[in-house]
Order: structure tokens, then sequence, then C-alpha cells
């Protein structure tokens, strides 16, 4: 019964039934429920634009295969799921040619560049993402829930804030919370579907293809960051927490992007401490980023960082106890440290012959080279930025100096010098005194009045008289072309020499022009009370602050 | 009571066509044994008979170079003394016996005794060591030499029976049917190395195995534990069983004693308590005889030296030709390429697969860092890195760091890789470099 079997002897027998492919189809599946509630929100163009970004993503990984004659890889899928997650991260409403663009950058310059699948140090399907946000104004049109984006031409409805822009403002959006765990609310196709995307992520959960390190990190430091620094004012902060944990692509990134094999640690603590740095950089860039969301950025940085994490993360060798490493290395530090031991200064013999402090002239001549050049470059630096902020200052006080010589020329033509002056009040933003060469010949006095369109900001120059040497406006906001003819020069020109209560008739009027009465009248008030404080600086009314004005 | 250990793979246990077969006796005697009196083929060994002699069953026939007494299993004439294949798929020393039919003893052994652990510890090694017992759950040890080097030096004895390998019972059946035979082994080897603690260790899957031992040692007042340890694999491991009962971590390089244990195998166990209580030297040991293949799979007493064809035979058979046989678990084993290879001290199973039992090999693709061999790895190694690191250039002293003189050989690695990589075969040929890097130094100390 002797027998002889060729089968090759290696150990073990038996393997998992895990294999690349069905990884990838895994997280395939685990997509599509977030997927198919994006079609339901947004319409149909969901799925063209999916299918768009895979097949692009497939055509380009085929393509560079061919291309460089490498062996097809197609088979895998993980093309697929880039494509998939690139298209997710998309609004509805972008054009076709999108998806494409992100998806020749994904796989050929992110993946393919870098060695393929294994070896890219960047989700491709972020990367991808992150290129098409150059186009801000493509990547920032959002249809709301419900209103179907079309499937040709530009969307006509007017584009909506997403939940995201509002809490980057410091508030909480107008949805709920239901909604915000349904996603009835503006948004990218495949981020704003929470409650699919949670069950997708048990689904790969229970299926091992993630372990709960990644994820769990990332939205547990999310969580308790957003629960202990709440932007918004008077709110509580457990729904300041929910809202951001549910809003904008923190689970999208955290299940399906940060959980990346490729780009991802494969220690147990590198991938806590990968979790824990895109958290916090997510809450970081929400708070201080000028782009509402920051997962995607929080998630390509961290995954620059891998190669350290796996470094720090390396596991503690079996059988040495818990940070010995980090004993011996204190240890050795301290070694090290002993080295230094204070010497004390030795009194030396002279050497006969030699002159005293002739050796330490030779070490200082042995430096002052580099002194030399070092001081050059010091002084350099600070003469050119003294200069510099010199030449700066300088031309801030001559516009200073112009804008108010155009001032002066219009309200009051005698004066040839503006300056500040004590007196305060609260009806008038300024008082300045108009000085000739010899002698003060007025103040000037900036008031603001109501108009009829808001407020009205004017400089009255009132002479030693009493008199109104000249009116301007210098900010208002009437409308330019019916209550702005009473902004005008021509108009103002009329209250010249004018002096008391200006009245809207009669007597020491000023005729108003017809079609801006509001605005005229909202002038006269204006030059009335510069009269009015003019006259009265020296009375109760305006108080004289010695000292710092 | 259990500490956990990082890492291990949860497998298809695969342990029901024999779980519930009593421990039978082959049907007929082999006509011929091919006894193993070497462990490789360059080690010679003291030969106490020649060709032509007439032995009896029990009677010692050779000392290997160890030092362990080789007994003829089977009464008969010896036919050759030639090297013959192993199973470990070299040619090594063998006396081959022809049986002549009689059931003839051997009477000189030692005599039986009532109570065993009133011997005094030197009496019970000399007696272990007289009966030729070793290391049957894999490493061949001489029990006798590890036990004289751990004693004085242990205060736990941990008798494993944790056969976290699929398919093999013989443990688990022992334990059934020998319990109380198990039980004082431990207090014998506890007398021996005079340690104070005793512990069996069972996967909690044996249910009925730990509840039987927590009977007889709640009944016997036994000062000894009965550890059920979680069902994973490899947990029957020296190292990992030992985190498991005592959560004790064996130092890298060292061994059980440097962790104040000492580690034996259920089979082992038995084979003490038969030595000393009844004075009966090793020429037997329970092998599972397992898989799609076989047409009655059991467990059976299977005289040392058996050929493997004699062991089917006696097990009904095949039902279908075999795709593997496999001697050992289907993680570690080693596949047999002929069925001449004889039954070793050391063999626990014989697993005869048909095709869909094993895995057909499939092409190796590349890493995808999903880090599963990461989480699978008992010992907290890094296959992953160290298959990057010999496709880079394989140096030393990156290897080094990686730790990986570690590795057990366990197989986890392999087993749960999706991308096929064969990182068992990887891990050893680091392990290779690594230990030739050493070796060229001349004993120089490494960083």
């Amino acid at each position: 019964m002797s027998k002889t079997w060729t089968k090759r002897a290696v150990s073990p027998s038996v393997k998992d039934r895990a294999t690349v492919d069905g990884v990838m189809l895994d997280v395939l599946v685990a997509l599509t429920p977030a997927l198919c509630m994006g079609a339901v929100f947004y319409g149909i163009k969901v799925l063209v634009v999916t299918a768009i970004s895979v097949g692009a993503c497939m055509g380009f990984e085929w393509l560079y295969n061919k291309l460089t004659g490498k062996a097809n890889t197609l088979r895998d899928l993980s093309a697929c799921v880039t494509g998939l997650l690139l298209a997710m991260s998309l609004p509805a409403t972008v054009p076709y040619w999108a998806p494409v663009l992100g998806g020749a950058f994904a796989i050929v310059v992110v993946k393919q560049f870098y060695g393929g699948l294994g070896k890219n140090f960047m989700n491709p399907a972020l990367a991808g993402r992150m290129l098409l946000l150059s186009f801000p104004g493509m990547m920032t049109t959002w249809v709301d829930a419900l209103d179907h984006a079309p499937l040709f031409g530009t969307v006509d409805a007017v584009s909506t804030a997403t939940p995201m822009a509002y809490l980057h403002l410091g508030q909480l959006p107008p949805q709920d919370l239901p909604q915000m765990l349904l996603g009835q609310h503006a948004g990218a196709m495949g981020e704003v579907a929470c409650f699919m995307l949670l069950l997708g992520g048990l689904y790969l959960l229970a299926r091992r293809v993630i372990s709960w390190r990644i994820p769990g990190c990332f939205l547990g430091t999310v969580a308790v960051l957003s629960f202990c620094f709440p932007r918004a004012q008077g709110v509580a902060r457990m729904d300041w927490m929910l809202y951001n944990l549910l809003g904008g692509g923190l689970l999208l990134g955290a299940i399906f992007m940060a959980t990346d094999y490729t780009t991802s640690p494969v220690t147990p603590r590198g991938q806590m401490l990968y979790g824990v740095g895109c958290g916090c950089l997510t809450v970081a860039l929400r708070c201080f980023g000028s782009y509402p969301d920051g997962v995607g950025f929080a998630i390509l940085t961290m995954n620059c960082c891998v190669w350290l994490l796996d470094r720090i993360g390396l596991p503690r060798r079996f059988g040495v106890p818990p940070l010995t490493e980090t004993r011996l290395w204190l240890r050795r530090q301290g070694r090290r440290l002993a080295m230094f031991k204070p010497v004390l200064p030795q009194k030396k013999e002279r050497e006969p012959g030699a002159v005293p402090g002739e050796k330490q002239l030779d070490a200082i001549r042995q430096w002052q080279r580099s002194a030399l050049s070092l001081a050059l470059v010091i002084v350099v630096t600070v003469v050119a930025v003294f200069s510099v902020q010199q030449g700066l200052s300088r031309s801030i006080a001559l516009r200073e100096n112009r804008q108010q010589q155009e001032l002066l020329s219009s309200v009051m033509p005698l004066a040839s010098v503006a300056s500040e002056t004590p007196y305060v009040t609260e009806d008038a933003v300024r008082i300045l005194a108009g000085y000739n060469e010899v002698e003060q010949v007025g103040y000037c006095i900036e008031v603001e009045v109501q108009g009829f369109g808001g407020m009205i900001t004017m400089v009255v120059g009132v002479d030693l008289n009493g008199e109104v040497t000249g009116v301007s406006v210098t900010d208002h906001s009437e409308h330019a072309t019916v209550g702005g003819q009473a902004t005008q020069p021509s108009y103002l020109v009329r209250y010249r020499g004018m002096s008391g209560t200006i009245r809207h008739e009669g007597a020491n009027s000023v005729d108003a022009i017809s079609g801006a009465t509001d605005t005229c009248h909202a002038i006269t008030a204006g030059v009335n009370k510069a009269l009015y404080i003019a006259t009265h600086l020296e009375d109760g009314d305006v108080q004289y602050v010695d000292g710092d004005v | 009571m259990f500490h956990n250990i990082f890492g291990g793979i949860h497998l298809d246990s695969r342990k029901d066509g024999t779980r519930r077969k009593s421990l039978a006796v082959m049907g007929v005697t082999p006509e011929r044994v091919i006894i193993p009196v070497a462990e490789r083929g360059d080690e010679t060994s003291q030969c106490r008979v020649s060709v032509g002699d007439t032995v009896t069953e029990g009677q010692p026939i050779a000392e290997t170079a160890q030092g362990v007494i080789i007994h003829a299993s089977i009464a008969g004439q010896v036919e050759a003394i030639e090297p013959r294949p192993h199973p470990n798929g070299e040619r090594v020393l063998c006396v081959v016996i022809c049986a002549d039919g009689t059931d003839a003893r051997w009477l000189d052994h030692p005599e039986p005794v009532d109570d065993p652990a009133a011997l005094d510890a030197e009496e019970i090694i000399s007696r272990i060591e007289q009966a030729g017992v070793v290391g049957m759950g894999g490493g061949g040890y001489p029990a006798a030499a590890k036990l004289r080097a751990a004693r004085g030096r242990v205060d736990t004895v941990i008798v494993n029976a944790a056969e976290s390998e699929p398919y093999i019972t013989a443990d688990h059946r022992i334990l059934l049917e020998k319990g109380d035979a198990i039980l004082t082994a431990v207090k014998i080897l506890m007398k021996a190395v005079d340690a104070a603690d005793g512990a069996v260790a069972v996967e909690a899957d044996k249910l009925n195995a730990v509840e039987l031992l927590e009977r007889k040692v709640t009944k016997g007042k036994l000062n000894v534990r009965v550890a059920a340890i979680p069902a994973r694999y490899p947990l029957g491991a020296e190292k990992q069983v030992i985190k498991t009962v005592t959560g004790r971590e064996v130092p890298p390089g060292g061994n059980a004693i440097d962790v104040n244990c000492v580690v034996f195998n259920a089979a082992t166990a038995y084979a003490v308590y038969r030595a000393v209580k009844k004075g009966r030297p090793l020429t037997r040991r329970v092998v599972t005889v397992t898989g799609g293949a076989m047409t009655q799979p059991r467990n059976l007493w299977v005289p040392i030296g058996t050929p493997v064809s004699e062991v089917i035979r006696a097990a009904g058979g095949f039902r279908e030709k075999p795709d593997l046989v496999l001697m050992g678990g289907p993680m570690m084993g080693t596949a047999q390429k002929e069925l001449d290879v004889p039954v070793t001290k050391s063999t626990n199973s014989l697993i005869c697969m048909l095709g869909w039992e094993h895995h057909q090999p499939a092409e190796e693709t590349v890493c995808i860092r999903c880090g599963r061999c990461v989480a699978a790895c008992p010992m907290h190694l890094m296959p992953l890195l160290v298959d990057k690191e010999l496709k880079l250039g394989a140096e030393v002293s990156e290897l080094l760091r990686l730790n990986v003189q570690d590795c057990i050989g366990c197989g986890c690695c392999t087993y749960i890789c999706p991308s096929a990589i064969p990182l068992l075969e990887r891990m050893a040929q680091a392990r290779r470099l690594v230990e030739s890097a050493e070796k060229g130094q001349d004993g120089e100390v490494l960083p």
C-alpha cells in the first residue's frame, strides 16, 4: 500500500476563505444602501454619476495596465471601490466630466504611479475628490433633498446650504436629528444617509473586514471634542455633538475612507493613534478651516503619517514587560546626561614664553569669521525690515493726510490743517478742529443720521461764528440714482452759510430734491445736529476729555 | 479563570468525526514495526540489539543521542537496523522488528506502586527515564531531562490538553477516559519538580472533559486547577498555554522554566502515569486517524513504529483516495509523501484529507496591508513587514528589529492572509537569515 503523493508539503493545509476581491466586494455591498438613499434624495443622476465614476476608474486602471504591460488587476475590484467612494463624496450637481477627471487622478497618479494596490500612500478616492475641490463653485452647489438634480443642463434651483455650512458658522442647522440621521438635507451623494452608512459599517464589522479601532477612535474623538468645545451659543452640548457626528462626510470618512487598508496603519496601537489623529484634525479643520468640512483633509493628512504610526505602534514583544523599551531609552538618556559633568575651571601653568591670553585670541580668531558673517546677516535683515516698515508707515501717513486734505477742501475750504480735539459726545463720531496757517477757523464734525436706506455718515464744517462752511457725505446706503442725488456736492452746497436750526420749509430752510425728500431731510437733520454740537461745545452736553484722545 | 492573549485565529474544529469515539486498540498486531532510534538523519544512537535477535514487547533496544531509551513495541525478530524514511522527511536510523505472533513481554521493569506520589523525586524521574518518555505533543524533548532541569526551579506544573488544532481528539479522549490517571500524573510531576501548583489546561469547547476533571478534583480534594481556556488556535502552543493559564510570558529566547513553569502534553502525562505507577515503558500511543478519506475515523492505541499504512488499514482503510495525508494537525503538521513512514512517539494524528478539506494552492498576490497577520500573530510579530523587508533587501538589523526569531511557526499569518502570501515560509526564511548572520559573527552578540 505504498503510494506516493506529489503534493507540496506546505503547512498550514487549511486557509481562511477571505480573498482580496471578496473583501472589496464586501465594501461595495456595505456602500450600496447609502448610495440608494442618495438616489432617492437627489434623483437618478446619482446613479449615472456613480456609473461614470466607477467606469472611469476601472477604465483608467485597465488602460494603465495595458500601456505599461502589467497584469490586469481589474478583478481585485479595488478600482471599483475607488470609483464608488469618489462618486459618493461628490455633490449630485457635478458635471459628468468631474468624476472622470477625479478618477483619472485617483487611479493613475495616486494609485498606479506609486505601484498600484497596496503601495499608494494616500487614499485614491479622497485625493481625487480633493483635486476636484479646485473647482469650488462646482463642488459647493447643492440641491436640497428630494429636489432631484436634472440629468442634463445646470441646476436651476437655488443652491441650498448644507448642515455643515450652518455648523461652520456656529449655528445648529434647521433640520432635526431624525432628518439628519436619515440624510434628508443637501449634501454629497453618498455622505448624507448616515443611518445607511452606519448599517454598512456594522456589516463590515460583522464580516471582520474592518476592526472597530479606526472608526471607533475617529468618531469617539470627534464626539468628545465637539462635546467639550461647542461653538454655538445657547445650544445643548449633546445636540452640538450629535449634529457634528451626523453632519458632513464624517461617517463615510470614518467608516469607509479612513479604514482603507493600504493607507491606514496595520498595528493595533497605530490604528488607534490614527483614529484619534483623524478626529482631532477633523474638529480643528471644521473649527478653524475656511472650508466647512475637514474630514477629507484630516484623513489625507493622517495617511501621510501612517509610516510613523506603524513604527510607533510596533506591538510589544512577547515576553517583554510593557514599556521596557521606554524605560531602557530613559535610562540611556540618563546615562548620556550623566556624561556632562560640571567641570571646574582649573588654573593652568603658563607655558614659558607664551603671551597671556594668546590662546584665547587664537580661539576667537577661529570663529570670528563665522561670527562676523552672522552679525552681517543679522544687521542686513534688521535694516531691511526696519526700512520696509518705515516706508510702509510713511506711505500710510501720506495717504491719510491726502484724505484729510480732500475732506477739508470740501467742508472747510479756508482751513489747511485739521487736528483732533478733546471734545467727545455721543451724537458725533468725532470732532476735528480746522486751522489755516495762523489760527483756528472752525470745527469739522462727523455725525451719523438715519437715512432712507440706512445710516448716512457725513462731515459738516462749522466756522467759529456757527455757520456751515461745507457738507460732505462719506458713507451712505441710499438708492444710487434717487436718494443718491441728495448726497452729491451739487445739493450739499445749498447748506453753505446756513446757521441756527435749519427747517424743512419756510425761513432758514433748504429746498429738498423732489423724489429724495427723505434723504434730504435726513441730511438736514445731520447738519442741525452738527450745528448744535458746534455751538454747544463748551456746554454740559459735550464733554471735554483731556488727555488720551 | 484565564488570562487572555493577543492574536490567534478561530478555526473550524472538524472534530466531530472522532470526538465521541472511545480509545480503541488496533484490531490486528502489525506484521512489522519500524522504530526510529534517532530524531534526525545525522544522529547516531547506541543499539542494544542486532539483526536476527528475538525481542519481546517492552525490551529496551536502543538509546538515542539525547539519552532516551527506545523499547520494542511488539515481540518478534529484529529484521534490519538501517536508515528508513521518517515522517519529518529525512531518512533516520530505524530498528525494524518482524512480529512472530507471540505476545511475549519483557519482565525486567520496575515494580508497580500503589501510591506513586509517595516515591521520592529522584525515583520518579529515573522511572520516567527508564520508560523512555518524551514530549508527545510534537516537541519530542526527553521528559526526564526536562524534569531534572526544572526541579526546584518551578512552582507550576501544567498539563496541556488544549488541542487547538482541528481534527485531533487524542488528548480529549485521554482526558475523558483516563482522567484519574492524568490527575495522578499531575501529582507525580508536581512531586518530581517540587512544585506547589498544578493545572490542567483544557479548551472550553470540551466541556465534558472540563466537567469530569473538575468533579474528580473536587471529590479527591486535589490541589489541581482545571483551566478552561478559550477555544482558539494556537492556545495549545507552550508559550501561549503558559500565558493563558498563569499570565506569565516566556521571555524571548527563553523557555518555560524561566517563568517557573513546566508544561507536559496530556499524552505525555499519561505515559508518565504508566511509567511511574505501573513501571511500563512507552511502547504505544493514541493516534487520531481521521479525515474525509477515512472509512472509520477513530482514536487508536498504536504501537510505536507501526507503518502509517497499517494504521489506516486498522481504521477501515480509505473510503476515497485521499488528496493529502498529514501527520499532525492541519496547521503545523507535515504532509506525508509515502505511507511507509512509522508512527513516532510524537505522532498525535493521521489526517487523510480529501480535496475539498484542504486549501488548493492559490497564486500569491500583492499585500494590501490589511493588517490581519498582525492581528492574528500570537507572538506580537508583524509578518507583512518581514515579507516587505525580505523583498526590499533583507537587512538583518531590520529583521532583528522585527523580532523574527520569536516566530513559533503556528501558521496563523498564512492562514489569514487574503492575498495568499506564504508568510510562514517568509518568516522561516527570515529566521534562517538571522541565525546564519549570528553564526557568521562568531558568537558576537548583535544589538
